[in-house]
């Protein structure tokens, strides 16, 4: 099925993922890349791929309507993919590392003069991914994709925090009986609203140690290391908890994962 | 996936979700698109991000750890796991232990997306 995917995005985007540069680095990479992250990590490419592919096709029609020019639509997902790469979830690189260099693609400008100092700041965790998944393309690619890399996790920061910490804190320490509010509150940042907006609703966390205890470790990290999924069964006997999940997507230590189905196992 | 079936917008804070979100709100910032157009590209992207975690993901995924708190609130589950260790196994060989201080982990009901109506959310594969 991806197949087809992948070969339909080598048309429109020659720089995130290209049948040929993957099948001939996905040899090579382990050798140069880590060995730890190469396996399950290694189909979020593909399948982001298809989901953006899936997205932009869509509302291809939607344009149309609005009187859009394709242009806007083609640079809707090129900041998309642009944005996405920033992130450095996991290996685009790797595919794109070769045809990508030719493409800086508008976002390189801009955004890595502000990481300059962002960058040096970058926690931990994220810029060592970055060291380890950049050395081998700098080779092969522009300067203008370091501060790229520099730069994504500035730009990620902020706007990935903030939702995540709203979501813990707003659900629990503004109302802990009403949930809708700790669900909906996302959803209007998603949809893009202003980062400014969430910092002002973060201060409410101090008032619960639980989750301003969430906050901080967000902050540490500039990444909250959090599972978005559907769950199928929740069971608990005594402190025991099992519980099924579906269709996943983990994010933790500043990588992304997939999962069809995952058990949990907990002790409360 | 028939028409009228509604999907969860929780996944567009994950890394995907919010590189669009982003990139879409710097097209209204410039003008370049209406919020009403936006809008309906993260709609679609519920729709396509659903449907790609549901068709062509495969993987299977096991996780342990503390359960700190969690919380049932809407038929949305939240836990919160210290310790976690995820063993993501892959499509081929072996698989990948993956281990953080601590993970939220937010699971909606599966199934639809039970938007406007209350009870939608009720799936065959329960």
């Amino acid at each position: 099925m991806y197949v087809d995917v992948q070969s339909a995005s080598s048309d429109s985007l020659p720089y995130f993922t290209s049948p040929s540069h993957s099948s001939l680095t996905l040899e090579l990479i382990p050798f140069v890349l880590c060995t730890w992250r190469c396996r399950s990590n290694k189909i979020v490419p593909q399948t982001y791929r298809s989901i953006i592919d899936d997205v932009i096709a869509s509302v291809k029609v939607d344009f149309e309507e609005y009187g859009m020019e394709e242009e806007v639509l083609m640079n809707l997902q090129a900041k998309w993919e642009a944005r996405l790469l920033e992130t450095k979830v996991a290996d685009f690189a790797r595919a794109p590392g070769s045809s990508e260099s030719p493409e800086p693609e508008g976002e390189g400008g801009s955004p890595s003069q502000a990481d300059a100092t962002g960058a040096v700041s970058s926690p931990a965790g994220p810029s060592v991914s970055q060291g380890l998944a950049l050395p081998p393309l700098t080779g092969l690619a522009l300067p203008g994709r370091a501060t790229a890399n520099g730069d994504d996790v500035r730009v990620k920061a902020e706007p990935g925090e903030d939702p995540m910490r709203i979501r813990g804190g707003a659900s629990g320490e503004r109302k802990p009986y009403i949930p809708t509010d700790g669900e909906r509150r996302p959803e209007p940042n998603a949809a893009g609203l202003l980062p400014g907006d969430e910092v002002i609703d973060s201060d409410l966390d101090d008032s619960d140690d639980e989750l301003r205890d969430d906050a901080e470790g967000g902050d540490d990290d500039a990444d909250v290391d959090i599972v978005f999924c559907v769950y199928d069964k929740v069971q608990r006997v005594k402190n025991k908890w099992k519980t099924v999940f579906k269709d996943g997507m983990i994010h933790i230590n500043g990588r992304d994962y997939l999962f069809s189905k995952c058990n949990g196992e907990f002790e409360w | 996936m028939s028409a009228g079936q509604s999907y969860y917008e929780f996944y567009r804070g994950s890394s995907i979700g919010t590189a669009l979100t982003d990139a879409l709100d710097e097209l209204i910032t410039q003008g370049d698109i209406p919020p009403q157009l936006a809008m309906r590209v993260l709609q679609q992207f519920d729709k396509s991000l659903t449907e790609c975690l549901q068709k062509g993901v495969k993987n299977k995924t096991t996780v342990k750890g503390h359960l700190a708190t969690y919380r049932l609130c809407d038929d949305v589950w939240t836990f919160v796991v210290k310790d976690p260790q995820f063993k993501m196994e892959g499509t081929g060989a072996g698989s990948e232990l993956v281990t953080a201080p601590k993970v939220k982990i937010v699971a909606c009901k599966s199934g639809d997306a039970p938007e406007g109506k209350k009870s939608g959310g009720k799936s065959a594969d329960f």
